[in-house]
């Protein structure tokens, strides 16, 4: 076969270093598709990015604890601001009391309780045992009530600025604890923008012969969601008319990535080839032919079962009338191949047997 | 201007602007390789964009055994050939076809060909021929790895490839006339 040597030559030769510049397209698909992951980043392999891996992880962790007491910080001061309203109230009270001049030393009892449980029994009251109802121990007593007041009053002034200390503090402490959270935030963004986004993608458009049934694929991820409502990675479908199946794929950082796959049919026409025919001249199925449209490049091949080629064409409308080299071809079983281009421009190879029948 | 190493190592770090080096480098041979597999444009693309983004997720897998450019082009060929492994047993199945073709004997003058024209008519061969043409007169691989590659046996190999010559040598010689 030195020809067919010369030839492999000639076109070794020819495309040894040929080159062809792909539309920058690519690049951009390329581009968009790739993305560092961070295992590759921090190669665990190496014993320094094992260090600087676990640094993080510990900081990480720190950084979560710190979170913790701040909560309790301004659960504190919520307390705090609850207690005051307590105290407010409470005052109100007593106020009020003052002003209807009270009669019942219950009340004034109660009122003097409630500034007990206040001042943390920092108030000296004498509390009336008897002759309450006389109008000079009542006299007496309201002017007690008032000089409580007065302790009351200053106590309480002593209390909110106390408060007021320690609110200011504590926000302090949480504005502090809020620049924590910030950079725990940060560090969180800047991780997971490193994390692995594991490439995804989805089969190209596809154009199909009607009946044909066609496997839409996802290239990575871990879980997804079909439009068809499968939750599988491949699907089969079988569509009858164009449709548009889409994808919801998610990779094991969460990271979703939708996909539209759209799915052409095309009304292709299968061919119909008999599987039986019968050459005599009776005006029914004298030849074998195929009946096809919209189809090209049309090549047959009839073979008998030895192997002879008995028959070949290149023309849909001709066919084969059962004979072979003048003389009429035995009765029996013969092979065909059919070769066509079909409408959406594939190629297809039909092989099958007729009978011959006289 | 950085080197062939020193690219690899940036990529394998995921650092953009060696992927984009590599990307200028190899994507011109590359697809000059991928073209040869498909008779449009467009699906050449798509087999060079996917073959890329395999090589750049692997790259790590890189060993420095042999040639850079060996193990991309190996890479950027079997990405090709995956477009066809739905359909490669169809390509294969009929073996009876063209019984009595012949190869003809007459020398050829090889100078007068344009790449484009050579190209052109690689592109015209029917899919398995041309599968089989590439990967063993210009690829260079062996029959025995072929089959192991598309899965069919050394014999059908070596008798596409006979037959795919045939239908180059008759474009060939259509030309000469």
């Amino acid at each position: 076969m030195e020809q067919g040597k010369d030839m492999g030559d000639l076109f070794r030769e020819a495309f040894k270093d040929f080159e062809r510049k792909p539309s920058p397209k690519v690049w951009n698909n390329i581009e968009n598709t790739i993305k560092t992951p961070l295992y590759r980043k921090f190669n665990f392999s190496k014993p320094m990015n094992l260090i600087i891996g676990s640094a993080i992880i510990v900081s990480i962790m720190e950084i979560l604890y710190l979170v913790q007491p701040n909560k309790q910080q301004v659960n504190t001061q919520l307390q705090i601001k609850n207690t005051e309203v307590a105290e407010n109230k409470k005052q109100n009270i007593i106020t009020n009391e003052e002003n209807t001049v009270v009669s019942s030393p219950k009340i004034i009892n109660k009122s003097q309780k409630a500034a007990n449980i206040n001042t943390n029994n920092d108030l000296k009251i004498n509390i009336p045992k008897e002759n309450t109802t006389k109008r000079q121990n009542i006299k007496d007593l309201i002017a007690q009530a008032d000089n409580d007041q007065i302790i009351y009053e200053n106590q309480k002034k002593q209390n909110s600025a106390n408060t007021a200390a320690l609110a200011k503090t504590n926000t302090a402490i949480i504005n502090k604890s809020n620049n924590d959270n910030q950079n725990t935030i940060k560090n969180n963004t800047v991780i997971s923008k490193n994390n692995p986004v594991t490439e995804i993608s989805f089969s190209p458009d596809q154009t199909i012969c009607k009946g044909d049934k066609i496997k839409l694929s996802v290239n990575g991820g871990v879980s997804y969601l079909w439009s068809t409502g499968e939750k599988t990675q491949y699907i089969l479908v079988n569509p009858t008319s164009s449709i548009d199946y889409s994808v919801i794929a998610t990779d094991e950082n969460g990271n979703r990535k939708t996909g539209l796959i759209s799915v052409t049919v095309s009304n292709c026409n299968a061919p119909y080839i008999p599987n039986a025919f019968s050459p005599n001249s009776d005006g029914q199925s004298d030849i074998f032919k195929v009946y096809a449209n919209d189809i090209s490049k049309f090549e047959m091949v009839i073979v008998s079962r030895s192997g002879q080629v008995v028959y070949t064409s290149k023309n849909i409308n001709e066919g084969w009338d059962g004979n072979m080299k003048g003389k009429q071809a035995p009765e029996g079983v013969y092979l065909y191949t059919i070769k066509y281009t079909n409408e959406l421009n594939k190629e297809q190879i039909i092989t099958g047997h007729v009978t011959l029948i006289r | 201007m950085i080197s062939e190493a020193e690219i690899i190592s940036g990529c394998v770090k995921g650092d953009k602007r060696a992927q984009k080096a590599l990307y200028d480098k190899y994507s011109a041979k590359m697809f000059g390789v991928c073209i040869r597999y498909f008779r449009s444009r467009d699906e050449a693309e798509d087999a060079l964009q996917e073959g890329f983004i395999k090589v750049f997720n692997n790259i790590d897998k890189f060993r420095n055994e042999g040639s850079f450019d060996g193990w991309i082009r190996r890479i950027i060929v079997n990405t090709a050939l995956n477009y066809y492994k739905s359909n490669l047993k169809h390509y294969y199945s009929v073996d009876y076809q063209e019984i009595e073709e012949n190869v003809e004997d007459t020398k050829l003058n090889f100078d007068n060909f344009s790449v484009e024209f050579l190209l052109s008519i690689i592109q015209s061969l029917p899919e398995g021929y041309r599968l089989i043409f590439n990967l063993y007169e210009i690829e260079g691989y062996n029959h025995k790895e072929i089959g192991e590659m598309l899965g069919i046996s050394i014999n059908t190999s070596k008798s596409q490839l006979m037959k795919s010559k045939i239908h180059l040598q008759k474009k060939l010689n259509k030309k000469i006339i």
